[in-house]
């Protein structure tokens, strides 16, 4: 034990010093990549998605605690109506921004939808196979949600179905 | 001589966490001024100066464990005898360790927090990375400057080390401390999150939110790690006590105040859209109370037991908290005007008025308890005279206080948010009410035969009318604290009962499908409710300290002693050695009613190092009523008689329950729910690393208590443990009365070694001569007022426990308890002008106007439909 405490330690320092250099290095390098990298508009896109998601979560419990306490008698019938209309009221805003932030997705799937049928039926399933944002273009693999390049042949996943479209 | 040059690494460590941490700090900054991409740089800068920290931990690690006497921090905390578990402890068994330590719990918590952040909140996140880079930052500066665990000796390596302090030479080293700084250092992340919200301006629920487990995390360390500190000095110091309001002990305990009373408050701000600005102060003010407490530590400026000397670290802390007041207060001030409340109090009797109760009482106790520590600092600033404020003082006064917040607990969850009508009151108080009456009046016919009698005598602290009261108040403490605590007990029952009826009636389920359903859907509220039973056995088993029986004894082999209903016998002496002690047990057997209940064997250690160190180990044999505690003083080697001190204390047990069912209640409040452990139907949730990382760190606190137990469950093998090497010379003493006992309670050692150790208590040389001359004294017919007295004359203000009652020390319980009740009225009054503006406000309740994001007005109506009926149908699936 004494001589193999010692080495463990060392072992577990050079681990801790390779990761510092590391995430330095990852540090600086996003600090000086170019601003036109995909990556960013992406995370614009998401932004406060996580933080609306559990907001919306933290006021469905709220409402949900609310009504089990008119149900035990806690809350009269007129004070559960104005404390539930300030909570919906602000879980109205979280769902409508939530659905806001899916809007321009939603649109853009409508609008090829729209092309696809317009192009004639037949090869219609062929085409919503095509537009499937996720499928690559190039090799069929279905990617990640989050992708942005093809997971296999590192074409731009979704790129090419909005350029087929023009 | 160890390979690595650790010295040298060492102090190239520190400085490039000081220039990582800074680097880190800007960075964010500059992300959080509108560059988004700069953010990427400042989240992996901070994992960079995360890492940094952990390469000093692990460098200082690997100096204990090669035994790199080189190093000062090593040579003077360990020795190359001791087994590596303890090379391990000693990383904070010092001052300049325990920084680096605190440093490193910090860094974990802020990579934890970096990763559970990523892809959320995009504006406060570069605001909470900075939040928390510039505590590291200040951390990195001590470490630097002040406290640097990599400084060399002036003399050159030296051949051995000086060893730990046998004191600290048990496994309640190696939990309690890191349990309660990960309770002290984890408010600096919701601390984070309210300057971060401050700083963008974000002042909705959405920050309160999204800090919510960060807040219960670091409020169940930190009270866990305050269990685990009583546990520790009951188990280990052997004097019989388990909170001796220390400073270090009030330096742990001062931030849980604020911090509950946050937990409370925040749930106004969710429901009704009030108190921001106090909330915000709230997470400013409990931050701030763990860097005060680190400060009262570490600085050595108040004269404690745990204390370490004197160093210049209090300087750099002096600077950090006044920057820290300022810049919170500027925040603050800045952002008031979006700070404003959106709804109002609307009735005195309801849930919302009783937490603002909740707050003005708690706050009520931290001034308290914050003027008495600070008192001895004030007093010699302003009147160049040392005083002392000690326990008899604060169990005195803190148990009105503790009173009033039980009564609180007891009321609030029975009533109703916004307003609770009188018929209402009248239903929900009924059965509480009753069994609270029925339980007093059975304490009170049957408590005295049962040797718990409802009113105990009080010792009497001022000769005037207040000290009167004060001893009125503590001697009823039984019966009142017994019809309390039922009263609490069953209003919480009367809630899970009501409940559950409700939903076996509604939903049609069994009695405990319908318990499961009512607990699992309203978590937060019933593991708040969990945690107030925990609170209510706490309270239980500290009033069992009213009944305690002391006895001290010589005996010889085969004698008895009667403590209570007990007899307990000496049997045998023994003597066992192992390589580094030679201990000494005393057998005892525990007779009841003529039958042999237990054995207990209370011991001395002797240590051979540092030379005829000796430790006092007692034997604890407990149970679900009562605890009898063994302490042996010494053994003649020649005739075989020892003395023994025997302590009977009923409901000891109850504490470490009501600490377990607090863990309990607070893991069940965290608890993720079914949808965020397997996130939404169809695509996995970034959120889910966060509840499993607070339900692996609760499995931690978990296994931490489970270490606890086996302390509960084997009563004989005492572990305790004090020392004459140090200044902690608590212990063994032998007292021949109660009067005596009460007024060497109230004078301290003088020896100019013991810190702030009463003399019945201090087992050094100079306070068993003292008390020899002041038993001579007392046997001449000297009244202990006189004693009193005459010790003040002789060795100045410092050596009496509790201030008199005049001047200086007047003002140490009047200024509080007059803010305490100003307060009140303040609060009161507060309320009233709340209501009276809420029937003006009433006339335009528009409740879509007070919220921040307006819905387009052109489509209001129809949106309004097809968004009600989508949360509808969400609540429907969140009910199944």
């Amino acid at each position: 034990m004494g001589t193999v405490l010692p080495q463990f330690f060392t072992l577990v320092t050079t681990v801790c010093l390779g990761a510092v250099f590391v995430a330095l290095w990852l540090s600086l390098r996003a600090l000086f990549q170019s601003a036109s990298r995909a990556g960013e508009s992406s995370l614009a896109l998401s932004s406060d998605r996580q933080a609306l998601l559990n907001e919306k979560h933290a006021l469905l419990q709220g409402l949900r605690d609310l009504e089990q306490e008119r149900d035990v008698g806690k809350v009269s019938q007129d004070d559960f109506e104005a404390m539930n209309a300030r909570l919906r009221s602000r879980a109205r805003v979280v769902l409508k921004e939530l659905d806001s932030q899916v809007a321009p997705f939603r649109q853009q799937a409508e609008l090829l939808v729209k092309q696809a049928a317009s192009k004639g039926s037949a090869s219609v399933t062929e085409k919503v196979a095509a537009i499937d944002p996720l499928q690559c273009v190039k090799c069929q693999t279905k990617n990640e949600a989050d992708a942005v390049f093809c997971k296999k042949c590192g074409h731009k996943v979704g790129s090419v179905s909005s350029e087929g479209a023009q | 001589m160890p390979v690595i040059d650790v010295p040298f690494f060492g102090n190239l460590v520190l400085c490039a966490l000081l220039v990582s941490a800074t680097y880190t700090f800007s960075i964010a900054l500059v992300a959080g001024r509108g560059r988004p991409r700069f953010l990427d740089a400042a989240r992996f800068g901070t994992y960079a100066t995360c890492a940094l920290t952990a390469v000093a931990v692990f460098l200082l690690a690997y100096a204990f464990q090669a035994h790199d006497f080189r190093i000062r921090y090593v040579l003077r905390y360990s020795d190359r005898s001791m087994p590596w578990w303890y090379l391990w402890a000693s990383l904070w068994g010092g001052q300049d360790g325990s920084v680096l330590w605190w440093t490193f719990l910090l860094s974990i918590y802020t990579a934890v927090c970096t990763r559970s952040l990523k892809g959320r909140l995009p504006q406060l996140q570069p605001y909470i990375l900075a939040a928390l880079m510039s505590v590291i930052l200040f951390f990195a500066v001590v470490m630097l400057f002040s406290a640097n665990p990599f400084a060399t000796t002036v003399a050159g390596e030296a051949p051995d080390g000086e060893g730990l302090n046998p004191l600290l030479q048990n496994y309640w080293m190696i939990i309690h401390p890191p349990t309660l700084y990960l309770g002290m250092v984890g408010w600096a992340v919701p601390f984070a999150f309210a300057v971060a919200a401050l700083a963008t301006g974000q002042l909705d629920d959405q920050w309160i939110v999204a800090s919510r487990r960060w807040v219960l995390f670091a409020w169940i360390a930190l009270a866990t790690g305050n269990s685990l500190g009583m546990l520790w000095s009951y188990e280990e110091l052997g004097w019989g006590g388990y909170w001796a309001w220390d400073p270090v002990e009030n330096a742990a305990f001062m931030p849980l105040l604020p911090g509950t009373a946050l937990l409370h408050s925040v749930m106004l701000q969710e429901r009704r859209g009030m108190f921001k600005v106090w909330n915000v102060f709230l997470f400013c003010l409990t931050f701030f109370m763990t860097i005060f407490g680190t400060f009262l530590t570490r600085s050595g400026m108040i004269a404690s037991v745990h204390s370490f000397a004197r160093s210049s670290i209090g300087e750099y802390f002096v600077v950090y908290m006044a920057i820290l007041i300022v810049a919170c207060a500027a925040l603050i001030v800045w952002r008031l005007p979006l700070l404003r409340a959106e709804a109002t109090i609307d009735a005195l009797l309801s849930r919302d008025f009783v937490f603002l109760l909740n707050n003005w009482i708690l706050l009520g106790m931290l001034v308290f308890v914050l003027g008495a520590t600070t008192a001895p600092l004030i007093s010699e600033g302003l009147f160049n005279e040392t005083i002392t404020v000690a326990a008899a003082y604060y169990n005195k006064w803190m148990v009105p206080l503790g009173l009033v917040l039980m009564a609180l607990v007891g009321v609030g969850p029975l009533l109703a948010w916004r307003k609770s009508t009188g018929a209402y009151m009248g239903r929900v108080l009924r059965v509480p009410l009753i069994a609270m009456v029925v339980a007093g009046v059975l304490h009170a016919v049957f408590g005295g035969g049962m040797g718990y009698p409802p009113v105990v005598e009080s010792d009497v602290i001022y000769d005037n009318l207040t000290g009167r009261i004060l001893a009125g108040v503590y001697g009823a403490l039984p019966v009142v604290s017994s019809t309390i605590c039922t009263f609490v007990l069953v209003g919480h029952l009367q809630e899970f009962w009501r409940g559950t009826t409700v939903r076996m009636r509604n939903a049609k389920e069994g009695f405990f499908t319908a318990l499961f359903e009512l607990v699992t859907r309203a978590k937060r509220r019933h593991g708040g409710y969990l945690v107030h039973l925990g609170l209510v056995f706490m309270y239980f088993g500290f009033t069992g300290a009213a009944y305690d029986h002391e006895k001290e004894a010589a005996l010889k082999p085969g004698q008895s002693i009667t403590v209570g209903d007990y007899d307990i016998r000496y049997d045998r002496s023994r003597m066992e050695l192992d390589a580094s002690k030679r201990m000494v047990f005393a057998d005892m057997t525990v007779i009841r009613d003529g039958e042999v209940v237990g054995y207990i064997a209370p011991a001395k250690f002797i240590y051979n190092k540092p030379p005829d160190t000796t430790t006092t180990e007692v034997a604890i044999r407990s149970t679900a009523t009562e605890d009898l505690y063994a302490i042996m003083n010494s053994i003649n080697p020649a005739t075989k008689v020892g003395t023994f001190r025997i302590i009977h204390r009923p409901f000891v047990a109850w504490i470490w329950i009501g600490a377990l069912m607090m863990i309990f209640g607070t893991a069940v409040s965290m608890a993720p729910s079914v949808r965020e452990v397997l996130g939404e139907a169809t695509k996995p949730s970034r959120s889910r690393s966060m509840p499993a990382m607070a339900a692996f760190l609760l499995l931690v606190l978990a296994i931490v208590a489970a270490f606890a137990l086996p302390a509960l469950a084997m009563p004989s093998t005492a572990h305790g443990q004090s020392d004459g090497s140090s200044s902690l010379h608590a212990g063994s003493v032998s007292l021949r009365s109660a009067g005596e006992r009460q007024l060497f309670e109230r004078l301290l050692c003088e020896c100019g070694d013991c810190q702030r150790l009463p003399l019945s208590t201090c087992s050094c040389g100079w306070a068993e001569d003292m008390r020899d001359e002041l038993r001579e004294q007392l046997d001449r017919g000297v009244a202990p007022a006189t004693v009193t007295e005459n010790y003040r004359q002789r060795f100045g203000a410092q050596a009496i426990a509790i201030p008199p009652d005049q001047g200086f020390g007047r003002a140490l319980w009047a200024i509080p308890m007059l803010t305490i009740v100003l307060a009140a009225f303040g609060v009161v009054r507060l309320g009233k002008r709340w209501m009276t503006r809420d029937v003006v406000a009433a006339t335009v309740p528009s409740p879509e106007s007070s919220v921040p994001v307006s819905i387009n007005a052109v489509d209001a109506t129809d949106a309004k439909d097809a968004l009600d009926k989508a949360l509808d149908a969400e609540l429907e699936r969140l009910k199944d």
